[in-house]
């Protein structure tokens, strides 16, 4: 007496060929869809394995969800010490402090213009689902530019510059620099280490387990959408290995001989370049990019050292890698 | 026109933003001839299309001569310009202008030191993968009542523009990123690099100096969609009256390489 799956349920029930089953009691003759007959033997199985697979993947995300919001819950109650800036973001790397470029850039602003932080490690994520994020006393800041341009007004730094003026002409280009790594340079490297060189990129992860696996599938998938929504991802894998040849040339040759990439004072933009280089220098090895930065661009390869020697002391005491 | 521009709405929407586009090309061409396909003349501007105002531009300070096929196909990259040379279609703008540089042996860039390519690279990608994102926005998110006049579309294209489309453009621009900020946000960002790019130029003719070159076809590109269109936006505010030397600017190009805009613009397609 059943209605067979193949049948439209709703035009069925409208017909009145199946009714609802309004209580326990008349459910042995109901033909609603939680009473539908069990399917026969052979695939008794199948339903349930699909069950207990349905149940799992509800029980872990619904753990996932819950742990997240308790963690929101927790960090909007905990008090942090005044006049700190609390940087949220992900847990350290192996070879990197950070597997993020943004996350690496705000920290080593921070450090460069000596501002007090503390770091929470393994943060959830801004309201705009992005790291990093900071708190400041009663301030909050997502998005790791608004942060560098409320802490420039609330230390008084001259954003582009350590001290003594800067020109507008070197302020201007350090926007058109930060834009190049950030906008272009960047979603290069994505694709190679999340797309090309995943296998690479399993190895640099700090998790264990089936996170190595499941964070690079989810993180491939995240970042061919957000190339594509950006309009860089409809190029070919050639023409983003050209198009990263060609941001890492004008970057070499716009850095020539200076110690930082505007001059002889580090900026802004040796911030947003050091975050999108040092994951060339020490977690793609093998790959393309960083055969250009440590061959035909060697001067960017010694100036990511310059800059981890200046502003990361302590490098291999932060990395989980130790050597 | 609005056939054209529906059964293109419908092919976006129902392609699930598959990389490639199938292109209907011309039977027969001019080899050496570039076939330009870019959307019709508007009132406001030659064309609304940032990307495309760049191209043309560029063909006009290379002097390679085109011809301008209207209409709002997309090319084989599912993207407005696309150029049809030899029986080939490409995509891309960038790649495009890469192409007719080898093709032509043009280089506008020829007076400049690497030095000063690398900042006229790093302006292009500023101007066009930061600026271009908060133009989108204003447009589809902040001025979208104003897009059917801006367009000159019909009351029926504008309706699936706004049911089937604008979700689109949202979830672009939130994957993207700048969809993710307050309007103030993004108006600051706006300042920002707009200001960049006033305080560069300066009292300078061109961006990278006396003569014009490649990167002023990008930034007059994506300047000029803010200088001509849209006079309620804080963008034709920020160009026109905050940074005048941008307004100059653009009037300066647009006299130089448009002397057929009024022309143009006067007569819709």
């Amino acid at each position: 007496m059943g209605v067979g799956r193949s049948g439209n349920l709703g035009a069925q029930v409208a017909k009145g060929k199946v009714t609802r089953h309004a209580s326990r009691s008349n459910m042995a003759n109901c033909n609603c869809f939680f009473c539908l007959p069990s399917p026969s033997e052979g695939n008794s199985w199948k339903s349930t394995a699909l069950c207990l697979l349905g149940g799992a993947a509800l029980a872990s995300a619904s753990i996932v969800f819950v742990s997240r919001i308790w963690e929101k819950f927790r960090q909007k109650n905990t008090v942090y010490p005044e006049d700190t800036v609390v940087l949220h973001q992900f847990q350290r790397a192996k070879h990197v402090p950070s597997l993020s470029p943004f996350c690496l850039k705000l920290e080593t602003f921070l450090r460069m213009h000596n501002i007090p932080y503390m770091t929470i490690l393994d943060s959830p994520l801004s309201s705009k689902g992005k790291m990093p994020w900071i708190q400041f006393n009663q301030s909050r800041v997502e998005d790791a530019t608004f942060s560098v341009m409320f802490l420039s007004e609330t230390f008084h730094i001259e954003v582009n510059g350590m001290s003594g003026s800067v020109t507008s002409q070197q302020k201007a280009m350090s926007r058109a620099v930060v834009s190049l790594v950030e906008e272009s340079l960047y979603w290069t490297v994505a694709y190679c280490r999340w797309v090309d060189h995943v296998d690479q990129t399993r190895a640099e992860l700090p998790y264990d387990g089936v996170l190595k696996f499941v964070v690079p599938w989810m993180m491939a998938g995240i970042i061919l959408r957000e190339m594509y929504a950006h309009g860089i991802g409809k190029n070919s894998r050639e023409e983003l290995y050209r198009i990263m040849e060609g941001d890492l040339k004008a970057l070499s040759d716009l850095l020539g001989e200076q110690s930082f990439i505007l001059g002889e004072r580090p900026c802004e933009a040796d911030c947003s370049l050091f975050g999108v280089l040092a994951q060339i220098m020490w977690t793609l090895p093998g790959t393309r990019a960083e055969a250009l930065v440590k061959g035909e661009y060697i001067n960017l390869a010694n100036y990511c050292i310059r800059m981890r020697e200046l502003f990361w002391p302590d490098w291999s005491r932060i990395v989980t890698e130790k050597h | 026109m609005s056939q054209g521009i529906a059964a293109t709405a419908v092919r976006w929407i129902f392609s699930r933003g598959q990389k490639g586009s199938k292109v209907a090309l011309r039977a027969e061409f001019t080899p050496g001839k570039v076939y330009l396909h870019v959307t019709a003349p508007v009132k406001t501007i030659p064309c609304v299309a940032p990307n495309a105002m760049k191209l043309e531009t560029y063909l006009r300070m290379a002097e390679i001569p085109y011809e301008p096929m209207y209409g709002w196909g997309v090319g084989p990259k599912g993207k407005i310009p696309w150029i049809e040379y030899n029986g080939e279609a490409m995509g891309d703008s960038g790649l495009i202008i890469e192409f007719l540089n080898r093709e032509k042996g043009v280089d506008l860039n020829q007076s400049l030191s690497d030095a000063d390519k690398a900042v006229s690279r790093a302006f292009t990608k500023m101007v066009e993968e930061n600026t271009y994102w908060g133009l989108a926005r204003n447009r589809w998110i902040d001025h979208f009542d104003k897009l059917q006049q801006l367009y000159e579309i019909p009351w029926s294209v504008m309706f699936f523009l706004k049911y089937f489309g604008l979700g689109k453009a949202k979830q672009a621009m939130w994957n993207q990123g700048i969809g993710r900020h307050s309007t103030e946000e993004v108006e600051g960002i706006m300042d920002t690099d707009l200001k960049a790019i006033s305080c560069f130029l300066g009292t300078k003719p061109y961006l990278m100096g006396d003569d014009p070159t490649e990167v002023d076809a990008a930034v007059f590109g994506q300047l000029s969609e803010m200088c001509y269109c849209i006079p309620d936006s804080y963008l034709y505010r920020i160009v026109n009256v905050d940074y005048p030397n941008l307004q100059a600017y653009c009037n300066r190009i647009k006299d130089r390489y448009w002397p057929d805009w009024d022309q143009l613009t006067g007569n819709n397609a």
